[in-house]
């Protein structure tokens, strides 16, 4: 499982590389999504509150530099 | 398949479907209850929700030994979790096993490229065991 410490650590990934000049320029819908991802990493549900299909969903986050860490 | 939308990877699927060398599964009834099974298991316990996709795959895994590709960490923890006998191998597992094999040379670079290229960053913990291996050789 893994600890909060690691839970701690995307985390602090995720928020440090994201482009946030970007995210804040973005709809308040596509903003909420992608700051849930950056604090929870939990794709499914992030895509599904952006209403965007997953691909375009990731295309969005490569756009924002937000990565992907497991 | 329902989820792939955009290139290379919708380009990619579409060839090797083309070739042979990809196959689609469509869940049977079997497995479709399985996979619903895990994910009413994973919610009574401490880990990353399970969606139907991901469960879908643990459920064939389990019932044709086959190894799970993902990179969703409920998915990832899920084994250790539920005490499932079915490997999932990320990004991460798939080419450390490449380099096992030889068919990588250099698997600090690659694991660098793939970060860059991915946007998919390694944990601390993965980094440190790729050192532990490299360092036996």
């Amino acid at each position: 499982m893994e600890s909060s410490w690691e839970e701690v650590e995307a985390r602090e990934l995720r928020r440090r590389h994201a482009d946030w000049d970007f995210i804040k320029r973005l709809p308040p819908r596509l903003k909420a999504a992608l700051t849930y991802y950056i604090e929870s990493g939990d794709l499914r549900r992030a895509q599904w509150m952006s209403g965007l299909d997953l691909d375009h969903f990731r295309d969005l986050m490569r756009r924002a530099r937000i990565p992907v860490v497991n | 398949m329902r989820e792939m939308q955009l290139p290379p990877a919708v380009d990619r699927v579409a060839e090797r479907l083309a070739d042979g060398s990809f196959a689609l599964f469509t869940e049977t009834p079997d497995i479709e209850t399985k996979a619903r099974e895990l994910m009413a298991l994973s919610r009574s316990k401490p880990l990353k929700a399970i969606d139907y996709p991901e469960a879908v795959c643990l459920a064939a895994g389990l019932r044709f030994g086959y190894t799970v590709l993902s990179e969703n960490g409920g998915a990832f923890f899920a084994p250790r979790v539920l005490n499932l006998g079915v490997p999932v191998w990320r990004a991460f597992e798939v080419l450390v096993e490449a380099w096992r094999r030889g068919l990588v040379q250099d698997i600090m670079e690659e694991l660098r490229r793939y970060e860059q290229e991915a946007l998919h960053l390694f944990r601390r913990r993965d980094w440190e065991y790729v050192w532990s291996l490299v360092g036996r050789r």
